[in-house]
């Protein structure tokens, strides 16, 4: 299994260490979490070579569960950052299982609940994402018409869904999706791997796909009312600044940390050369900060200047050679120009944060990122923790616009 | 150095005590639960703090909690009476203006303010209005759409 799939060669060149890890589903947490009923868990299999990020080999990822009350639970592990993931994903499943976009329930991005459907780039949702939510529903599709099938002793060629019921057109007979997932044969925590051979809702067929469909959350957006990862506040939190360097890879040699915690309420921590300040508020957490940083003296790493860099770049690229050459010494007029461009960095709006809660030696995180997992293999590595003890949620948040917000906030 | 401040917030009078020295910002989402007025850049130039204190547009947070003591405010969360959205609020909603809808909040509160002071504004004026509103996601051609629906629904 390749750890470079098509998102990373598209944009990603920054050196991360891949973290390979194993995450496995446990029955309780999904029981625990959302209850008895159907689990369809499938291979999601590769479309276009992309897969989900999830280290090591294929696992078994659970994508879909009907409760014993008939809701309707999908999982991604793509994020919403205002590109519309959340309703084109909702559309998906609800045309498979035959209801309306409301009925579903889309839970994104919580590591531990969701499948690893890589990293948010690229526009690899369309692509690669939905024909895996597809595949899920249209295989939950298919359970529900062998499970009326069964319950009412007729060929599954006479079962019809439509708006969450199956209706067998001879006999009159209907059972809501409830009725099935409540059944005896229904009430199986896991299904088997989903049948290979699986067939998804042709276009021509389609009514809720390829039909204008208003954002599920469009009217928190307007009142306020959605909470982004800056948004979010958990009991006892406090507010945190960190002492950033004058330039990267600076080593911290000396700070006092004693007139932070002077600052009523503040909580100071080191270490190496990192500095971190909490304080009950911004304010005082910023006046700790500025106390701190005032005592910090930094022993900069070498780097080439603003001038320096292109030269520095120059000398160290690969730069292949000119692929056009041939073109260029036969065209009649050839032109040469040189470009330099200053770093842009991406800036959206909401500016990077992220919330951390430590309880019963799990550490949950909420931030914005466009890679729940990735994050979650770094916080593993920072702090030594299995799969098991890390839990990251990405909010519906700012739109990154293709920049890969790793771990450093957490 | 700790004093009384008491303001108006979205109709209801509240009285805190902290540092005067405070941003308004910070008051309102971290004392006040109010989370629905955004940081952004910290500097006023980019309008995610905008709030309405007496009626206008102010960036709070270059704001003081002091210098809001006395004062009425409206934040995102003030405009909307019970389940009935503010006409700004639906011209938004109606022109799908907003993308990740970080911006939302001051970009409608930003609306508002202009609208009270120029019903009918051509398109020159809600340009400058709203240069001082940043959007990230480049949502600006809906947005502008949802102010000109909010002017003519007036």
């Amino acid at each position: 299994m390749t750890t470079e799939t098509a998102e990373s060669a598209l944009d990603y060149e920054e050196p991360i260490d891949r973290v390979s890890f194993n995450f496995e589903l446990t029955r309780r947490q999904f029981v625990q979490v959302l209850g008895a009923g159907l689990l369809i868990a499938s291979f999601d299999a590769p479309v276009d070579g992309a897969q989900g990020r999830g280290g090591g080999g294929r696992s078994v990822a659970a994508r879909l569960h009907i409760a014993r009350d008939g809701t309707i639970t999908v999982l991604t592990g793509k994020v919403e950052g205002g590109q519309g993931a959340r309703a084109q994903i909702t559309q998906a499943a609800a045309e498979e299982l035959r209801v309306a976009p409301s009925r579903i329930n889309l839970i994104m991005a919580d590591t531990s609940l969701v499948p690893d459907d890589g990293i948010t780039a690229g526009s690899r949702t369309t692509p690669a994402t939905l024909p895996a939510v597809r595949q899920g529903a249209a295989a939950a599709r298919m359970l529900l018409v062998d499970l009326a099938a069964r319950s009412w002793s007729v060929e599954p060629s006479q079962i019809e869904l439509r708006d969450g019921m199956a209706f067998h057109a001879p006999t009159g007979r209907r059972q809501s999706y409830a009725d099935l997932a409540s059944s005896d044969q229904g009430t199986q925590a896991f299904a088997a791997a989903a049948p290979t051979s699986v067939s998804v809702t042709p276009v021509s067929q389609w009514k809720v796909m390829g039909v204008s469909f208003p954002r599920p959350n469009r009217r928190d957006l307007v009142t306020g009312a959605h909470k982004y990862p800056s948004d979010i506040v958990r009991p006892g939190m406090l507010y945190g600044r960190v002492l950033r360097p004058p330039s990267y890879g600076a080593r911290l040699v000396d700070v006092d940390l004693t007139p932070a915690r002077a600052v009523e309420g503040v909580v100071a921590v080191r270490d190496g050369s990192f500095v971190g300040v909490a304080a009950p508020n911004t304010f005082l957490a910023q006046k700790a900060l500025e106390a701190v940083a005032k005592t910090a003296r930094w022993e900069p790493a070498p780097h080439p200047n603003s001038s320096q860099v292109y030269d520095y770049l120059r000398s160290r690229a690969n730069v292949p050679g000119n692929p056009f050459a041939a073109e260029l010494s036969a065209a009649a007029t050839s032109l040469r120009q040189t470009y330099h461009v200053a770093y842009v960095q991406h800036a959206p709006m909401e500016t990077r944060a992220a919330v951390a809660e430590w309880a019963d030696g799990l550490l949950t995180v909420w931030t914005a990122s466009q890679n729940p997992f990735g994050v979650r293999g770094e916080l593993m590595q920072a702090f030594r923790l299995g799969a098991d003890r890390v839990r990251v949620i990405i909010p519906v948040c700012r739109g990154s616009r293709m920049c890969p917000n790793w771990t450093s906030n957490c | 150095m700790d004093a009384n401040i008491t303001f108006t917030v979205n109709g209801r009078q509240r009285t805190l005590r902290t540092d005067p020295a405070r941003a308004l910002l910070d008051v309102l989402r971290e004392d006040l639960e109010l989370t629905g007025t955004k940081y952004g850049c910290g500097e006023g130039r980019c309008g995610s703090c905008t709030v309405l204190i007496d009626g206008r547009r102010t960036y709070s947070c270059r704001t003081t909690a002091g210098e809001a003591a006395g004062r009425t405010i409206t934040t995102i969360e003030g405009l909307a009476s019970g389940e009935r959205l503010h006409p700004v609020q639906e011209a938004f909603l109606a022109e799908n203006a907003f993308q990740c809808g970080y911006c939302t909040p001051g970009m409608i509160l930003s609306t508002v303010a202009l609208l009270a002071e120029n019903p009918n504004p051509t398109d020159a004026q809600i340009v400058a209005w709203l240069n001082r509103d940043l959007c990230r996601c480049c949502g600006y051609p809906n947005i502008l759409n949802a102010v000109r629906r909010a002017a003519r629904s007036r």
